[in-house]
């Protein structure tokens, strides 16, 4: 199962793309791992995960249809 | 007046006459008593010696109008409030223009000034907004709230 990816702010510029696909990952854990290996610089800066639009901070199962966007800290305001 | 780009966001900075519009048609809802209005300014900071000139939002734009939505939602059921229009810029803002608009609405000023402060906050806290600060040569940062 391929996922696909939304990245924002200096993480879309770390992976050089605002949207990606990443081979099978079942989980939030496994995704983080394979991104950390895909792409070393994330490693330096901090991000949250949204899974279909909501902050999650614990692991999570990766649905089929879900929708995954790595977000850098807010700055709105 | 601005392109509205959804019912949260602005293209580009959120004009003066924006906001004296906005006040004015209240002035038919004669059950309020009191507003309370924040606006956001960019501020010219200075990050490692260099001038910030603007700040260039963007958003997850999904998740920001479900934020925004909670946000409303939440402080309507705290609060005794009549109204509330809740505004964020999208794309460029320079120094000294407005890029945010939170104006609340109530019968009495407790409630209009509790809730503005409460929503405020969590818009900072909630809404996936990002922006990069850009100094005068271009250059620019990514910018993280407190």
């Amino acid at each position: 199962m391929k996922i696909r990816i939304t990245a924002f702010g200096y993480i879309a510029e770390i992976v050089k793309r605002s949207t990606f696909e990443l081979e099978s990952a079942t989980d939030l854990n496994t995704l983080r791992k394979k991104l950390e290996e895909k792409f070393p610089e994330i490693k330096k800066h901090p991000y949250k995960i949204a899974l279909n639009r909501e902050l999650v901070n614990d692991n999570r199962i990766i649905e089929e249809d879900s929708e995954i966007a790595l977000l850098p800290p807010f700055a709105g305001g | 007046m601005e392109k509205i780009k959804s019912k949260y966001f602005v293209e580009g900075p959120i004009s003066p006459q924006a906001i004296a519009d906005s006040i004015a048609k209240h002035s038919t809802k004669t059950n309020i008593g009191a507003h309370s209005i924040f606006l956001g300014q960019v501020r010219k900071d200075i990050v490692n010696g260099k001038n910030v000139q603007a700040i260039e939002y963007s958003a997850y734009s999904e998740m920001a109008e479900n934020e925004f939505h909670k946000i409303r939602e939440a402080a309507f059921a705290k609060f005794d409030l009549i109204c509330m229009h809740l505004y964020h810029s999208i794309g460029r803002v320079k120094a000294g223009e407005i890029n945010m608009f939170i104006f609340v609405s109530s019968k009495h000023r407790k409630d209009a000034f509790e809730a503005c402060r409460e929503v405020v906050e969590q818009v900072k806290n909630q809404v996936p907004v990002f922006g990069k600060e850009i100094f005068e040569d271009e250059s620019y940062v990514w910018k993280e709230n407190n």
